[in-house]
Order: structure tokens, then sequence, then C-alpha cells
């Protein structure tokens, strides 16, 4: 094939920017045991600042490059002090979040100053590519194989022969064994912290190199890369990223010119899928599983289930849901009524898998969007009546979670919320490009108005459905959760070990839960297709299924009123924050942080619990300070 | 072969080069309680994971009934009959003591998912009836009385008792105990003692202990297996154990007997 080398050139320089980026996700993971969800910031933030100096002031572009490092350098600072030391020695899904949020509001400082477009980078004039036979070369491929190259190799001298590697290898094997060894454990690991951000950071500036183009979220679509990169290589190991980025660069470049760029980025999130599911390990990894055999990483104090009782605050709360209509009859307000019950019948639904089973999905979005398309297809391609669309979107969902769960059942803690992310994401690039089914990016249009009794469906029709929806769907999730098959699921949230000791099955457990989830949201799906009666993949991103996992933990993790009023509450900010629909992202994203920060239960949660490691004791509770009254 | 109820068979298992369990045979009989003690590091802990699969052997047999076990899902195992209990403590600290045994008792649950889903009468009549089984073990296990408290909420000594209780509601034949004083004072362990005879004699439970307390040991054994460095160097009933030489060598001559 002539196209081979080319394909190899294009897919070694971007495969390297993905090994360098996915470096910083594995020595922070090596050191912590946590992924770093804000680490797509330092990329774009790299390549922001950099692009100002070269445009405003006249530095040229190593002082400008230079300039972008010490960006991300500091990016990398903020991260760990703001985000991951509060939660450094809780359960993990705490800086999971945190990490997340704040990368989310630095993405979106960038969005709000720089405006949503792809720019130009403005890099000097250079040489001509070269050319060798049918393969050109730029300058700039030359220039990112060569620094990727040699920051690898100082970062290798760095980790092998400074007391600073040494501390860092120290605190991987044992933190607490290094802490009494006299290694300052703090400050090493903001420092990993920054290195990791900065090798972020000079990636992002060799991508915006090599493209030629900078956007805000570049970060994140290469992060997710990068997670790839880490994932296929063994997580923990750094010389498994560099192997992993290299072959996720050479397999899109493949796959772009043999298959279709389109295809491109499945390519990513497919190879995190089939990897967890099959070498979970990964290729040079060995003791990734050993890692995730560590129990109780989800375990935090949680609410007590409630009961079906007919004086619960929910019960009151229903009923105000239902007279509301009777006093607002504005259209506007009863749209904002029905997209909040929407998305609080979808919390309610991944509060199942998140509270309930401890299992973090970043994947709800796909349940709802498969759903949708389901209830879309066949009732504007096959002509079929809306209810059977709704029931068929039920099933077919319900099906699909059971699936969808079946690649997640050896995963633990961290390794489900990667398997979510980039098998949903994986589906995402599907509904895009599958387009005879679903139409691709234009969506499917004119989806039929439910009727009843031959009436066309008003808003308070449609608001009287979804409400309908969210309490049966709340009945079913507080039966399910307080039934044989709930406590096992809880067991198994608490304790994977002891739960297969007495006899459960976490494989049956765990799908059921994703399956019953999926049916719930698959029927919002539907619901909204019908309402809205347009859909595209655009509303069933990865960054949807964060949103829903935001909404869960604002209101509280494992608290069934709480993930009403968080889906309820959070989807109506936006709408009520007019001038802030630009920072939806940002808002959500310090929500999530804050909320995880000072207030871990959630806003609606259970009160009276603080967050602690378990392993550590209760304090003895204080005597009564009852007043001593001497002398009566 | 012979009649008994669980039988190791030459099992061994290795750690990368470390052998943590060599060669390990010994026959468990219906109704029998058999300790396993030796010092620290013996492989009595990893004797026991590999009973119940945490980990399959490296080598050798392990049959339960005459079926050969080893390789089965851990729930299986536990589902066959044979419960354990950790030395660090396993309870669901979420779960109220209640829930905890309920958990247990979840496999004689005989309805499905679906007959909950619809909140089936069959569904109510069968919480009803694991409710009314999961009091009768609170209160063998003298837990009544803290039923409804978070498991998480509770003193270490009862905390034990939840998870005795969470292994005898799955109904198990062989409970495995692991380690069941460690962290127990004087009074506490006297009861243990009475708890373990009475699993054995009121509820016909055969028993396998891992213990370093070995008044208690001694006191409640039918037959003793004493390991050390990963291999059986002695089995036999307390009192040939007790002044077994190579037990004593085993423990450096400091066995508090």
């Amino acid at each position: 094939m002539e196209l081979l080398p080319q394909v190899l050139v294009n897919g070694l320089t971007v495969g390297a920017t993905y090994a360098l980026f996915a470096v910083g996700v594995s020595l922070i993971f090596g050191v912590l045991n946590i992924i770093n969800f804000g680490h797509g910031a330092a990329y774009g933030i790299a390549a922001y600042m950099a692009m100002v100096m070269l445009r405003y002031t006249g530095f040229n572009i190593y002082l400008a490059f230079a300039f972008g490092v010490l960006s991300a350098f500091l990016v990398g600072y903020l991260i760990e002090r703001i985000a991951v030391k509060p939660v450094r020695e809780q359960p993990i899904l705490m800086a999971l979040i945190t990490t997340l949020g704040l990368g989310m509001v630095l993405e979106n400082g960038l969005q709000f100053i720089f405006g949503p477009q792809t720019q130009a980078f403005p890099l000097p004039e250079t040489h001509e590519p070269f050319q060798i036979g049918d393969t050109t070369i730029s300058v700039w491929e030359i220039s990112t194989l060569v620094v990727v190259v040699v920051t690898i190799a100082i970062l290798h001298v760095m980790l092998k022969h400074t007391n600073f590697g040494i501390g860092v290898r120290a605190i991987a094997e044992d933190r607490r064994a290094a802490n009494l060894l006299g290694i300052d454990v703090d400050r090493t690991i903001l420092i990993t912290f920054c290195i990791a951000s900065a090798l972020g950071g000079i990636s992002g500036l060799l991508g915006a190199s090599l493209y030629n183009a900078i956007y805000p979220v570049m970060g994140t679509v290469s992060m997710l890369k990068a997670f790839a990169a880490s994932v296929l290589g063994g997580m923990e190991v750094i010389s498994g990223a560099i192997v992993g980025g290299f072959i996720i660069g050479i397999a899109e470049a493949a796959t772009s010119v043999y298959i279709s760029a389109a295809w491109r980025d499945a390519i990513a999130l497919g190879l995190i899928v089939v990897v967890l599911v099959f070498r979970p390990t990964g290729l040079l990894g060995r003791r990734g599983l050993e890692k995730m055999e560590r129990p109780s990483l989800n375990i935090m104090p949680l609410p007590p289930v409630p009961k079906l009782t007919f004086n619960h605050p929910m019960v009151y709360g229903f009923l105000i849901a239902i007279a509301l209509p009777l006093v607002v009859h504005d259209n506007y307000y009863l749209r904002i009524m029905i997209i909040m019950t929407v998305y609080g019948t979808l919390a309610l639904s991944l509060n199942l898998i998140a509270g309930f089973a401890g299992l973090i999905s970043l994947g709800h979005a796909a349940f709802y969007g498969v759903g949708a398309y389901t209830s879309a297809i066949l009732t504007t391609r096959y002509g079929m009546p809306v209810w059977f669309g709704f029931v068929s979107a039920v099933v077919v969902t319900g099906i699909f979670g059971v699936l969808f769960a079946w690649p997640m059942m050896r995963l633990r803690g961290h390794y489900i919320a990667m398997g979510t992310l980039g098998l949903s994401g994986a589906i995402g690039v599907v509904m895009l490009n599958w387009i005879d089914v679903t139409n691709g990016p234009m969506g499917i249009r004119a989806i039929p108005l439910p009727s009843l009794f031959g009436i066309e469906y008003t808003n308070f029709g449609f608001y009287y459905t979804i409400l309908g929806i969210l309490i049966v769907s709340t009945l079913l999730v507080i039966t399910l959760v307080d039934s044989s098959f709930g406590r096992s699921l809880r067991a198994m949230r608490d304790d994977e070990l002891g739960a297969a000791s007495v006899g459960i099955d976490a494989r049956y457990v765990k799908m059921m839960v994703f399956g019953i989830s999926a049916a719930i949201a698959g029927g919002c799906g539907s619901f909204w297709a019908h309402f809205v009666s347009f859909i595209s993949p655009d509303s069933f991103t990865p960054g949807e299924s964060i949103a829903l996992l935001s909404m869960v933990v604002l209101g509280g993790l494992g608290s069934i009123p709480g993930a009403i009023m968080g889906g309820a509450v959070l989807s109506a900010l936006p709408e009520v924050l007019r001038f802030a629909s630009d920072y939806r992202q940002a808002i959500y994203g310090l929500v999530i942080m804050l909320v995880v920060l000072y207030r871990p239960q959630g806003l609606f949660g259970f009160n009276s619990v603080v967050i602690r490691p378990l392993s550590r004791k209760e304090p003895p509770k204080k005597p009564d300070a009852e007043p001593q009254e001497v002398g009566q | 072969m012979s009649g008994a109820l669980l039988q190791l068979d030459q099992v061994s298992r290795l750690f990368g080069g470390l052998v943590a369990v060599d060669k390990l045979s010994f026959d468990l009989f219906e109704g029998d309680i058999l300790s396993i003690i030796g010092p620290n590091g013996a492989g009595k802990t990893t004797a026991f994971n590999l009973i119940s699969n945490i980990f399959p052997p490296s080598d050798g047999e392990i049959r339960f009934q005459g079926q050969v076990i080893n390789g089965l899902p851990m729930h299986k195992i536990a589902d066959g009959g044979i419960a354990r209990t950790f030395q660090n403590l396993r309870i669901f600290p979420n779960l109220s003591v209640r829930e905890n045994v309920l958990v247990g008792l979840a496999r004689t649950n005989k309805t499905s998912i679906m007959s909950t889903i619809l909140r089936l009468r069959s569904h109510r009549h069968e919480e009803r009836r694991l409710a009314a089984d999961a009091d009768k073990l609170l209160e063998l296990m003298e837990l009544a009385d803290v039923a409804d408290q978070m498991a998480r909420n509770l003193p270490y000594g009862s905390q034990r008792r939840v998870e005795i209780a969470r292994a005898l509601a799955t109904d198990p034949q062989i409970v495995m105990l692991d380690e069941p004083a460690a962290g127990m004072n004087p009074a506490e362990i006297a009861e243990l003692m009475i708890l373990i005879r009475r699993l054995r004699d009121a509820l016909n439970k055969t028993i396998l202990l891992v213990e370093h307390h070995m008044s208690l040991v001694m006191d409640v054994s039918d037959r003793i297996v004493v390991m050390d460095q990963g291999k059986k160097i002695v089995e036999g009933q307390p009192q040939e154990i007790r002044n077994d030489p190579r037990v004593i060598e085993a423990y450096l001559g400091s066995v508090p007997v």
C-alpha cells in the first residue's frame, strides 16, 4: 500500500501527543490511585495561553510554549490543592467528581473568555513539509516526535535517579510507609500533579500545532484518548501509557484512511471497552487487578432506605406536583416543569446504579438515547402508535442495559466509570454514523405527538404523563431497594467479597440493576422524543451523562427524594438563570465539586453523617454536656 | 473414599515464588469442630480463602460432599452450604443489622424479581417469611435489641456477632470462623465458646475454626490441625497437640497453654 507510510507518520505523531498526555494520567493513578478527570483542562489551557502570547505579544514560539507549559503546571497545582487534597483519603468517587467538576469549570472558563468557536493556532512560518516519495512530513510532526521522546527521557531519568523520583515511587508503593520514612508525601503528590499537568500542557501545545486549531473542549476530547491509552497500556504503568498512546494514534490514522474519518473517534472509546473486558490489567499492567480488588472503595455512610408510608414527605411533594397545573397555566412554566420531571426521573433511575449499587456510571445518557431512538424510529419509520413506541422503548432499553452491563462485570470503582464512559461514547458515535437507521447528525424529525381519545397531547397531558412515570418509577425503586434484590444490591455496594461469601451473585445483581435502571431511562427517552418531536445524537453525549451524575450527587447518593430533587433543580437552573445558559457546564461543574467538598451527602441527602473513611473508628461520643447546676 | 464432609487433598497455593499453602490435606467430618492453628504466616487464612475460593488452589483438590469444588465461583460455594466469616470484618456497614442477616437469607428467597417489581402477593408473603427467619437468628445471636441500627454504628464485638449471624442465615452445613475471638475480652470469649458449641449441638453445624486464643481452641475443638510455613505439621486431639514437641517448636516454645 502506498498509503501505509503516511498512515504511520500521522499515527505516530498524533499517538505521541496521546502518549505524553496518557503518561500524566498514569503517573497520577500510580501515585494516588485516582484518575484525574480534570486532566483535560491542562491541555486546553496550555494551548490557549500560548495562543494569546503568540497573537498579542511579540514573544517567539519558544517563550510562548514555555508560558503554555507553565500555565499547565499551575493548573495541576490548582487541581491538586482544590479538588484532590481535601478528598485524598476518601472514597475514590469523591476525587473523581471533584476533579471532573473543576475541569469543567476551567474548560468553561476558556469558552467564556475565547468563545466556543474553533480558532487557528497562530504558528510562525516554517519550512515547507518534507516530501519522501508519496509521504509528506511537516516540521511540526518532526518536532512533535522529538519533543515527546526528549520529554519522556527526562521524566524517566527524573523518576529513576532523583530523590523526587524515589519519593514518587515509594508513595506509589505505600503512602503511609513513605510518610514514616520521612518523605514529604504532601509536597511530592503536589509536584507529581504539577508535572503530570505540565506533560498534558506540552501535549496540548503539540496537538494544537499539529492540527493548527484550538477549541475550548479540545482537552476533554484528547483526555478520552489518553484514558484509552492508559487503560490499554495498564493504568499505572508509564511505559504502558506510551505504548497505548502510539497504538491508538496509529489505529486512528488507519481508520481515517482505510475506513472513514467519521469512525475515527470510536476507536479509542471502543478500545477502552475491549481492553477492560478482556484484559483489565492492560497490555503491560501487572497489578491492575489486585488494585481493583481493594475493597470498600465506594463506601460512604448512606441514608436508610425510606419505607412506603402515607405520611412520607415525598407524598406531599407529589401531591403538590399534581396540583401545580391548577395554578400554573403558562405554557413556558409548564414546559420547565416537564423538563424538571424528566430529569428527576432520570436521576432517580441513575441513583439505582450509582447510589444503591455503588457503581459510578458515566454512561446513563446512552440509555436515555436508546429509548428515544427506539420510540422515534418505530413511530416515524414504521408508523407504530406512540404507546407502542413507549412500551418498546422501555423493553428494548431494559435489555440493552443488561447487555451494556455485561462488559462491566469484572470492573469496579474507577474502571466502571471509564468503561461506562467509553461504551456510551462509542454508542454516541454509532448514533452519529449509522445514518441508515438513526439519520446521523441530522437527527429524526417530526416524531408524532401522542394522543388520548383522538385528542393530541398538550403540555398538560405531557406534564401528567411524565409525572405519572415519575411516581410509578419512585414506587418501583422504593419497592426494589427494600426487597431481597435491593438488599443484595446494597450489600454488594458495601462489600462485594462479603456479599459473595453469603451466596450473592454479583453478576446477576449488576446486570439486573443496569437493566431496570436503563428501562426507566428508556421510558424517559421515549417521552422526550415525543415531547420535543425532534432528537439528534447531540442530546445523548457523555456531557449529558455527567450532568445526570451531577444531579444524583447534588441530591444525595442513595437518597430517593434527593435524586429526584437534584434532577429537578439542576435541570431548571439553566432555564431560570437564562443569562447563564452559556455556563451550563461550569455551573454543573462548580455545583458537584462544592457539594462533594462541603456536603458530600448531597443537598437533600442524609443529614447527620460526616464522611470519613470507614477504617477509622468513630470518635467517642462526648458525654451529654448537661449544665451542672450546683446547689440545686 | 471416606465419609468426610469436606476434604482437602494435597492442596497448594503459590503467590509468585512464595508457597503459602504446601500440600495441605485434612478431612472435616460432619458434626466436628476442627481448628487450624499455627504461628503467623502459617497459611491458615490462606487455607480458608482457598476453600471459599477467593482464589483457586495452584494444585490439589478440595472436595465437599465428594464433589470437587475448587474453581467454583465464590457465591456458588456459599450457595452449596459453606459459610464463613472474615478475619477483618466484612459486614455491610450501611445496612441495618436485620438487613445484614436478611442478605444472608436472600439465597432462600423463592420469588423472582418480576414479582417484586409487580409487588405480587408472593413477594409480600416471602418478605414476611424472611423477616420472621431473620428475627429468629437475631434472637439467637442476642442482636434483637439492635436489629434496626446501622451495622456501622455497632461496637466491634457486636459486629462480629452480626457477621456470624449473617453466615448462619445462609443455612450452611459448614461454618468457617476466621479468628472470631480477635479483639474480644475474656468475658466475650467465654460467650463465644458457648456459642460455638451451641452451633454444633443445637444447630447441627460442622465448624472449621482458625484461632489464636489457645484456651478457646483447646476447649472447643474435637481435633486440631497445626500448620507451619504452609505445611500441616501435626493433626490430632487437643491433648495430643498440647504435648507435641513439634508444635511447641513451631511456636518457639511460647504456646500459652
